[in-house]
């Protein structure tokens, strides 16, 4: 999985602990999901998205192995 | 439960262990002979006490910058890490059924029941802590 968080982030101006902290989860879950090492449920997506002014579709960029 | 009463309780609950295995180790050590089991459990301390100050500095350092103490990543790591450690676990228990029955029958490593079960407890909280740090590194899927 790819996501495209970095970039929505940088367009925002915020950093990881910024958007960690508007979605109320640890700063080392947003690094996890940047790297595509830890895919988040349905619900976390949607709140990252929100705060990004995105949607899921256009964050996470799913990849068949 | 709010944030800081959690870290209040933690730390209670810390410092409960911590006491309790100062208590046990000081027991140990009065007991007449069995030098290495008292120096065993001195080293069981040793480790409660150091887990106990890396446990406690790291959930205060979380009370501070403003973050939750749990997440939905971390709660998967946790959970992936207590599955595999209660199976891992198990065949060590296996392992040193298999060991005093078959192996050793001239039970040169024979202890009472009580010591082969603090032995399971510490190498449960091993293989946890190890896993978790593991997946904690790696990352687990979501």
């Amino acid at each position: 999985m790819r996501t495209r968080i970095k970039e929505f982030r940088a367009r925002y101006d915020l950093t990881q602990e910024d958007l960690a902290k508007k979605i109320g989860v640890r700063r080392e879950t947003i690094l996890f999901i940047e790297n595509g090492k830890y895919i988040p449920s349905l619900k976390l997506a949607h709140d990252i998205a929100k705060v990004l002014k995105s949607s899921v579709d256009e964050l996470f960029i799913f990849e068949r192995d | 439960m709010e944030e800081k009463a959690r870290f209040r309780v933690l730390v209670v609950v810390v410092v409960a262990v911590v006491a309790g295995g100062a208590l046990f180790a000081v027991a140990a050590l009065s007991a007449p002979g069995d030098v290495p089991w008292s120096l065993a459990t001195v080293l069981i301390l040793i480790i409660l006490a150091l887990v106990a100050i890396v446990v406690v500095g790291k959930e205060r350092k979380d009370l501070k910058s403003g973050f939750p103490k749990e997440d939905e990543r971390s709660r998967a790591i946790k959970d992936r890490a207590g599955y595999l450690a209660f199976f891992v676990s198990l065949y060590f228990l296996l392992g040193m059924g298999f060991f005093q029955a078959v192996l050793d029958e001239e039970q040169v490593f024979a202890r009472p029941p009580a010591e082969w079960a603090m032995i399971y407890v510490a190498v449960m909280g091993s293989i946890f802590l190890a896993l978790h740090a593991y997946l904690n590194r790696k990352g687990v899927p979501g």
